[in-house]
């Protein structure tokens, strides 16, 4: 049998609330609820561990949340900050290992098998890791520690918050059977019903019962399934980021928009936040494709491939122009988009002896210095003159 | 049209011309081929608009006449016919060509002949021959180095050059470069014309290792007449670069090396790449030999050291496994000497003792 493959599952706990509290510590303990104003249509993004206590939970809405916890404290959340410090986490992950599966912004597996014997057993990474998102970042985690991703994640929400659990394989049944089977992958509430009538409320209800009588209720293949995870198998493995096929940025236009130069600036700023992604992301990529809706809802997607992969704006936005100009037949515009396929994570650069090195550099630098200013000011501190001369209201999807 | 002909002869025609075919072509009639019946021969044509390819070969006509048929069809029906000879039959004005082999009987729906594009009339201002094998060498030698990115046009194809001295083919695509040239035809006439890319890939698939081969230039098109077959090609318009000014002087680091031994290094290299070929490989040089390397998160390590003569100084230098195999593949030699010019400047490569050849490439590096 194949050596077991140690998995950590990292779920930063309450993690937009957590953010809050860190920066406005007269706050800390109080119930937060991020989402927007009570009044509001919305739901619940996430709430602290003390607005838990009144029943609050993500996902639900505001009015519903405002019920339960009228003195809670509503906050809109600011996406850009829980992005830098999600950023700031996830760069701790890659110091120990690339192969990171990021599952949401706050929430990722690392296989960390291969990097034990430069840092130390499993146990002591997750809780460095821990540590450092403690220091740098300011908040905290819980682990979970186990021998594949589905045991892993049991084991991360087991002692929340600031948790560390491993799961060893002969205590598989001991910790799993407890648990309600709403807990496993796959088992919504309409499952769960299913399920009740047959008298399954917990995974160890789920393992003991015969495997047809199982199918009868729920299907073969979904039943052969649930009896996998409920012996704690699960065989899918970590995907690291760079398996992402594909990245990019469409805009529609409040009003179909027959002005050529103003759907070329739109598509620099789209190329300009394609780009920062995949620098943030570590990515290049070598296919470009444009997608172009006319007014009439006519879509037309055109790409090309690049000699070499790139995370340049202004590559992706020359090659985006050329499809462009290639393509437009004159028609109002209503929705134009860019993005860029076959990604990879290798920083290769093919030198070349025809076009100037030096060009290329110039290219890099700019991309560099636009992303430090952006880092330190906010998204919007600085785009192309291009991009402000276009003037269009910003509506993305 | 009656056409009786030898089922061999006729499949080896339809191939060479069914080359060119396009899969999905831009008008209908571009599927076809055309052939043409009368004084016991018939020519076969296919063109995709920009290269045509025809062919002539003997038959028994008891009724000249044209049709346009459909290439796979043809090719297929005759391919798997059960006698020695096929046997075409077109009464005038019907739409149709009975296929007849055996005891085989086809009914082929043919398009309208008058659809069938035009061959292009030009005139040829200057005529060279040459042995197929010697020309096919030289585009085996170059066609790695044709571009493939249609934003610069000239770079995918390859220019031919016939000299006072030599006739020489170049390409390059900004990463790598190869020139061959030939002493065996030295041209009082000289001229230039850049043939496209995919011109290139078909003759090297369609020239012989015997008989000679006549190439004809003119303003806007190039022909290509060997065995029997004539392919015409449009040329491609622009100014090719002049290729000297990347080529530098005086080498840093040079390096005369085993073909076989290094090629094997880096195929061995590119077995630890995630990418395979598309990788790339590490190369130290110091102290009389090379050291090749190569490693991946993933898949693990290579390491390994030939023996090479080492001129100038020691060097540490990466490059695309796919290109440089590349290199090493088009030199045909044995041995070849390789002139590095730093880190990030471009290495020469050529055969060892033999001056009809070089190839330039670029490094890669982590950006």
């Amino acid at each position: 049998m194949a050596q077991l493959r140690p998995i950590l599952h990292i779920d930063l706990d309450a993690f937009f609330a957590s953010i809050e509290e860190r920066d406005r510590p007269e706050l800390r303990g109080k119930p937060i609820i991020i989402g927007g104003r009570p009044d509001q249509r919305g739901v619940v993004s996430t709430c602290s561990y003390a607005a838990r206590k009144y029943g609050v939970r993500s996902a639900m809405p505001l009015t519903e949340a405002y019920r339960r916890c009228p003195h809670g404290i509503f906050l809109p959340g600011d996406m850009a900050k829980y992005k830098q410090a999600s950023r700031q986490v996830f760069d701790i992950f890659y110091r120990f290992t690339p192969l990171v599966e990021p599952v949401s912004i706050d929430e990722a597996f690392l296989d960390l098998t291969g990097c034990t014997h430069l840092f130390g057993d499993p146990v002591a990474i997750a809780r460095r890791i821990k540590e450092l998102i403690k220091q740098e970042v300011g908040i905290t985690a819980s682990a979970g520690l186990a021998h594949n991703k589905f045991l892993a994640k049991v084991a991360s929400d087991l002692q929340k918050p600031d948790g560390l659990v491993w799961i060893k394989p002969d205590q598989i049944a001991e910790v799993l059977h407890p648990l309600p089977i709403s807990r496993l992958w796959g088992v919504g509430p309409k499952t769960a019903e299913r399920l009740s009538t047959l008298g399954i409320g917990t995974i160890g209800d789920l393992a003991t019962v015969d495997t047809q009588v199982l199918a009868g209720a729920v299907g073969q293949a979904q039943a052969q399934h649930l009896k996998r995870l409920a012996r704690g198998e699960d065989d899918r493995p970590v995907q690291p980021e760079s398996e992402i096929k594909s990245m990019g940025h469409e805009h529609t236009f409040p009003t179909d928009v027959a002005d050529l130069d103003q759907v070329i600036a739109v598509l620099l700023h789209l190329a300009e936040r394609v780009g920062r992604r995949l620098r943030r992301a570590g990515l290049y990529g070598k296919t470009v494709t444009l997608k172009l809706r006319y007014h009439d809802f006519t879509t037309l997607t055109r790409n090309a491939s690049l000699p070499e992969p790139t995370n340049l704006d202004q590559v992706i936005y020359q090659t985006g122009k050329e499809l462009l100009l290639r393509t437009y037949n004159g028609q109002p515009v209503r929705l134009i988009g860019i993005s860029l396929q076959n990604l990879t994570s290798t920083a290769m650069q093919q030198l070349s002896f025809l076009e100037g090195q030096a060009e290329k550099e110039r290219k890099a630098r700019l991309a560099q210095t636009m992303d430090k200013i952006k880092n330190r000011f906010g998204e919007n501190s600085i785009t192309y003159a291009k991009v402000k001369e276009g003037e269009p209201e910003w509506e993305e999807h | 049209m009656i056409i009786d002909i030898d089922k061999g002869l006729f499949l080896q025609m339809l191939q060479t011309v069914g080359q060119i075919v396009p899969i999905k072509p831009v008008i209908p009639s571009l599927a076809g081929i055309f052939l043409q019946a009368d004084n016991n021969q018939v020519r076969l044509t296919s063109n995709n608009l920009e290269l045509s390819i025809s062919i002539v070969g003997e038959a028994i006509i008891s009724e000249p006449g044209e049709a346009l048929i459909p290439a796979r069809i043809l090719t297929e029906a005759v391919r798997r016919s059960p006698a020695e000879r096929v046997v075409l039959r077109q009464p005038a004005g019907r739409s149709a060509v009975s296929f007849q082999s055996g005891s085989v009987h086809m009914e082929i729906l043919t398009l309208p002949v008058e659809e069938f594009p035009e061959l292009p009339q030009f005139s040829l201002r200057q005529t060279y021959t040459l042995p197929q094998p010697l020309f096919k060498d030289m585009l085996r030698q170059v066609s790695f180095a044709i571009s493939n990115e249609e934003l610069r046009p000239v770079l995918t194809g390859a220019l031919l050059s016939f000299n006072r001295d030599d006739v020489r083919l170049t390409a390059l695509d900004g990463f790598k470069l190869a020139c061959r040239w030939s002493s065996y035809l030295r041209s009082e006439q000289e001229a230039q014309a850049i043939v496209p890319g995919k011109a290139i890939r078909d003759l090297l698939k369609l020239l012989g290792d015997t008989e000679l081969l006549q190439i004809g230039i003119g303003d806007n098109y190039a022909s290509f007449e060997f065995s029997g077959a004539r392919l015409v090609t449009r040329l491609l318009e622009g100014k090719f670069p002049d290729i000297q000014q990347f080529i530098p002087k005086q080498y840093q680091t040079q390096i005369v090396v085993g073909t076989e031994e290094l090629w094997q290094a880096i195929e061995r290299a590119s077995l630890v790449c995630k990418a395979g070929t598309s990788g790339s490989v590490k190369f130290n040089i110091a102290d009389g030999q090379i050291a090749i390397s190569a490693q991946s998160m993933e898949l693990g390590r290579h390491y390994e050291t030939i023996p090479v003569q080492h001129k100038g100084e020691d060097l540490e230098i990466m490059y695309n496994i796919r290109s440089f195999i590349e290199v090493l593949r088009s030199a045909q030699a044995p041995e070849v000497v390789i002139d590095f010019h730093g880190t990030y400047g471009p290495c020469i490569c050529r055969p060892l003792g033999q001056d009809d050849y070089f190839s330039l490439l670029m490094p890669v590096r982590l950006t």
